[in-house]
């Protein structure tokens, strides 16, 4: 019984591993199947200039042809069309109703019934008890976000159970952010054929009086140009006008990589994270985990590769998420599809990949500090020397977790100014306790007997400390660890509050701003990350502990 | 050798666990303390190695004085086995063996034969369980690595503090005998704490008993049974102390030459007269080479025509004793057949003597005669 138990708990690492090379497997295939699709860019502030055109005039014609060299974008246009609001009226649910009415059924629950005239629209809500202020004010945003018109002012007004929309303009325009246009061949002779003619046509008519012919072609266009047009300034404007489309995307994602190093941000060392980009295909690099993995386990029979089995397994899973988060386009496509009517998908400070890397920084950097710390504190106060401490360390480290992070934010910021460094100095006051705690139980849980024969044996303090103690209680400090850095993670987000960097700065602007979008471009990475790094601290807590202390008794 | 003199152990609350205890362990014997819980007993071996520092009086240790080491330097000469073994759970047994070794810079090759030598030695098979971790064995298999262990790096001084205290009893006397072989084949001087009075006997050289941190009485376990000081010492070694003499009498020095006995073809006329010879009941049977076959009573003499119709043949084993039973396996023999003697016989079967109820009084009854006790045993 004994016997079979063990062998279970040698193997419960290997053992796992062909599932390991077929959920690679499974996850090559899923890439591949996603890669195959292609999206469309919301967001065409970010993505403008990734797509660009080379300018060439055809000599003795006013005409220039532009190519596109898409870097990673397929060629395909979506322009953005301002329409006029449909008139009509429209009952939740119905099918037809266009953006504007989505857009006030979904911000409030009780509409039942939108009306659209050319001036006026008209919400009926069905909730007498409601205040009509309190209605006017939780529709204003979704309304002013679903309507385009910027220049006539838009007035509510809230009347029993009906609030009323009016523009000063002629009529309700909304922009429409849909793929218009497919790559397949266009002619226009005139400016009035390409004015009646598809969405791209007329959009570039109407930006460039010069522009007079025109020729869609999937990679190319020809446009001809009036008689006297300065041809440079033209060819700048052409260029502009037409990053203003959104361009079409592969959702397969590349493999991204990091770098981490040691920084002095004085007066303290920190660890700095940084991207870094490759252009290999994830799935080719899920396929070699496939390889890697699959082969370690055909390979490594004997328990001493048990480390790099699970070493490799962390490494690779961490670099599959990293990558994902480095992959804009799909960020842009799952936003896109949770707030289809959200003006802003991409946050104007930089991209998931960018925040995820300060946020990493902000962890490990503590983390560093947290777990020196707290490994010294907890091995001091077990120390014979140093017992009279230990009701006084612990008492600090509760302390410390005891005042809100906010708190110990706020009044770091005075003291230390904005930054980096208050943000730093409450993570690690904050994650010091599960650290601390932990190393001193875990040193407490080896029993007094094995001590006093280690020391019986002659083992000097320090031997008893580095080949008794620390060993038995590895695996109850790694847990330690991995509950402080998983917290850190969640709190590391209040520090864009005082201008740290990181994934609080979408969460902190979505909020302000009111951008839900901003705000899930937060939250999910973070979540992730804090998933990601529970897992990877589980996998290293059991790859870190002693085999023998596996065994279950 | 080990010495204490004038030893006290004065507690920082002001108890003195021991107190004026002089006493030496001898080259190559095994020093037993006893004593009820609480007398001293731990405290006394903790000071030789320096676990607990003594307060007054020295230590001496083959002369030397034992605070003339570094703490360290001394542990490592004196192995060290306890009650709750102390294996280190995340260190295979072969890893767990090889620690002092290890902490005297042996060179691998060396301490592999000597880890895989030791495990022989206390029977757990290297090749079986070397790698396997404490977790893995069993309490006595643990109990064996635990002193193993303390053999690790061939320490002339071994303390042992009730090392067999944490099995079934009868694992634990499997394991005294096993311990008791491996010590005539290292010959160790050993300080061994039990609170059992039979594992003092049995494993004793000398007994020391300690009352209070005192001790009250030093003595061979013979010489203690039979003339225990004062009435602690008599209560504590307990009512049966005649008994538990006899389990240190062997045999073969308490047998008598000469048992009633005649070959299987003898004639009835030379039984009966072998009979008369003895004032006898009954008579032994054994064959031309002198294996014994079985018994024959005066009254089937009476009754029947020839010896070999009137002799019960038994199995040798069921109604005799080897040579190197002890002299309570004998009066067991005794009171369970109705002979006068219990017969003796040697690796082959053959009859070698006898032992009768007169000659076990007569052993018992002269106080400390068998203070080589031990001479016998195994
Ligand atoms: N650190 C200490 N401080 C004060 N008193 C102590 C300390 N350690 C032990 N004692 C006391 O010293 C006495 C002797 O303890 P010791 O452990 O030597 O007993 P023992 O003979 O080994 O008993 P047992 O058979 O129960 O193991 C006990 O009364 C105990 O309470
Ligand atoms: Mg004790």
């Amino acid at each position: 019984m004994k016997d079979t138990k063990a062998k279970s708990a040698e193997n419960g690492a290997g053992r796992h591993l062909p599932f390991a090379a077929l959920i690679w497997l499974l996850v090559t295939a899923a890439l591949v199947v996603i890669g195959s699709q292609t999206v469309t860019l919301q967001d065409r502030e970010k993505f403008v200039g990734d797509f660009d055109f080379t300018v060439e005039k055809v000599e003795g014609e006013n005409r220039l042809i532009l190519h596109l060299t898409a870097g990673t974008f397929e060629y395909g246009v979506t322009p953005e069309v301002i329409l006029p609001v449909p008139s009509g009226r429209y009952r939740r649910g119905d099918a037809d109703a266009p953006q504007v009415a989505l857009a006030l059924f979904d911000a409030l629950d009780s509409i039942s019934e939108v009306t659209l005239e050319p001036q006026t629209i008209t919400a009926r809500y069905e909730d007498a008890a409601a205040d009509a202020e309190r209605v006017r004010s939780r529709l204003r945003r979704p309304f002013n976000n679903a309507v385009a018109n910027d220049r006539g002012s838009i007035t509510a007004e809230a009347a029993g159970e009906t609030i009323i929309f009016q523009t000063s303009d002629e009529r309700f325009l909304y922009a429409q952010y849909q793929p218009a246009l497919v790559p397949t061949v266009e002619e226009y002779d005139s400016r009035a054929a390409a004015e009646a003619g598809s969405p791209l046509a007329r959009y570039i008519v109407s930006e460039s009086r010069a522009a007079q012919t025109l020729r869609l072609e999937p990679a190319r266009l020809l446009i001809g140009y009036a008689e006297g047009t300065a041809l440079e300034p033209f060819a700048r404007t052409m260029r502009e006008i037409l990053n203003d489309f959104h361009p079409r995307a592969s959702l397969a994602p590349n493999l991204w990589l990091l770098t981490a190093q040691l920084e002095i941000i004085p007066p303290l060392l920190a660890i700095g994270v940084e991207p870094l980009q490759t252009g290999l295909p994830l799935f080719l690099f899920t396929l070699l985990m496939v390889l890697v993995e699959g082969g370690i386990f055909l390979l490594a029979s004997d328990g001493k590769k048990h480390l790099l089995i699970l070493l490799t397994h962390i490494a690779s899973v961490f670099l599959l998420f990293w990558s994902i988060f480095g992959h804009e386009p799909l960020w842009d496509a799952i936003l896109h599809a949770i707030f289809p009517t959200s003006a802003q998908l991409a946050h104007p400070q930089g991209t998931v990949i960018d925040f995820t890397a300060q946020h990493l920084e902000l962890v490990l950097t503590s983390s560093l500090y947290i777990i020196s710390f707290g490994l010294f504190l907890g091995i001091m106060v077990t120390r014979e020397n140093f017992r009279e401490f230990l009701p006084l360390v612990n008492n600090l480290v509760n302390s410390g977790q005891t005042v809100p992070t906010l708190a110990i934010v706020a009044i770091m910021a005075p003291i230390i100014g904005l930054g980096f460094m208050p943000a730093l100095v409450a993570l690690i006051a904050y994650g010091l306790l599960p650290v601390v705690r932990n190393t001193i139980a875990g040193i407490e849980s080896v029993s007094v007997s094995i001590v006093d024969s280690a020391r019986g044996m002659g083992m000097t303090s320090r031997q008893i400390l580095l080949r008794t103690e620390l060993p038995i209680a590895s695996r109850i400090i790694m847990a330690g660890i991995r509950t402080s850095m998983v917290i850190n993670i969640g709190t590391a987000t209040l520090g864009a509050f005082v201008g740290s960097g990181g994934l609080g700065i979408p969460i902190a602007s979505g909020l302000s701003m009111t951008v839900d979008a901003f705000i899930l471009l937060g939250a999910i990475p973070a979540a992730l990350l804090a998933i990601l790094a529970d897992y990877v601290l589980g996998q290293l807590e059991v790859a870190l502990t002693p085999r023998g202390l596996l065994i279950e008794t | 050798m080990i010495e204490f003199k004038e030893v006290i152990k004065e507690y920082p609350n002001g108890f003195r666990a021991v107190d004026g205890l002089t006493l030496t362990a001898r080259h190559g014997e095994i020093c037993v303390l006893i004593g009820p819980s609480g007398c001293g007993k731990t405290t006394a071996l903790r000071m030789v190695n320096r676990l607990i520092d003594v307060t007054r009086g020295e230590i001496l240790i083959d002369g030397q004085p034992n605070d003339e080491f570094e703490p360290e330097v001394l542990r490592r000469q004196i192995g060290y086995a306890i009650q709750q073994i102390g294996l280190l759970p995340h260190m295979t047994i072969r890893d767990n063996v090889a620690i002092v070794p290890r902490l005297l810079d042996w060179d691998e090759s060396r301490i592999r034969q000597r880890v895989d030598l030791l495990l022989d030695m206390v029977g757990i098979d290297p090749s079986i369980h070397g790698d396997k971790y404490p977790r893995q064995l069993s309490g006595g298999q643990q109990q064996r690595v635990g002193v193993a262990r303390a053999l690790g790096a061939d320490p002339p001084i071994m303390l042992m503090d009730e090392p067999f205290g944490a099995v079934d009893p009868i694992t634990r006397a499997i394991l005294q005998e096993e311990f008791l072989q491996i010590q005539q084949e290292v010959g160790k001087t050993i300080l061994f704490v039990t609170h059992d009075i039979d594992e003092a006997i049995y494993m004793g050289d000398r007994i020391a008993l300690l009352r209070a941190g005192r001790l009250v009485q030093y003595d061979s376990p013979d010489d203690l049974l039979a003339m225990p000081r004062d009435d602690f010492a008599r209560e504590f070694v307990g009512a049966d102390r005649s008994l538990k003499r006899l389990h240190l009498i062997s045999v073969k020095d308490s047998m008598m030459q000469s048992v009633p006995c005649c070959e299987h073809d003898a004639t009835l006329e030379e039984a009966r007269a072998c009979l008369e010879r003895h004032h006898s009941e009954s008579a032994f049977v054994v064959d031309a080479d002198g294996i014994l076959l079985g018994w024959v009573e005066k009254a089937a003499l009476e009754a029947s025509q020839s010896l070999s119709a009137a002799m019960q043949r038994a199995p040798a084993a069921s109604i005799a004793v080897p040579e190197d039973a002890t002299a309570r396996e004998a009066l067991s023999v005794l009171l369970s057949h109705s002979f006068d003697v219990t017969p003796v016989i040697d690796a082959d079967g053959v009859l070698t003597g006898g032992v009768s109820i007169q000659r076990l009084q007569d052993l018992v009854e002269v106080p400390g005669i068998h203070a080589a006790g031990r001479d016998g045993r195994p």
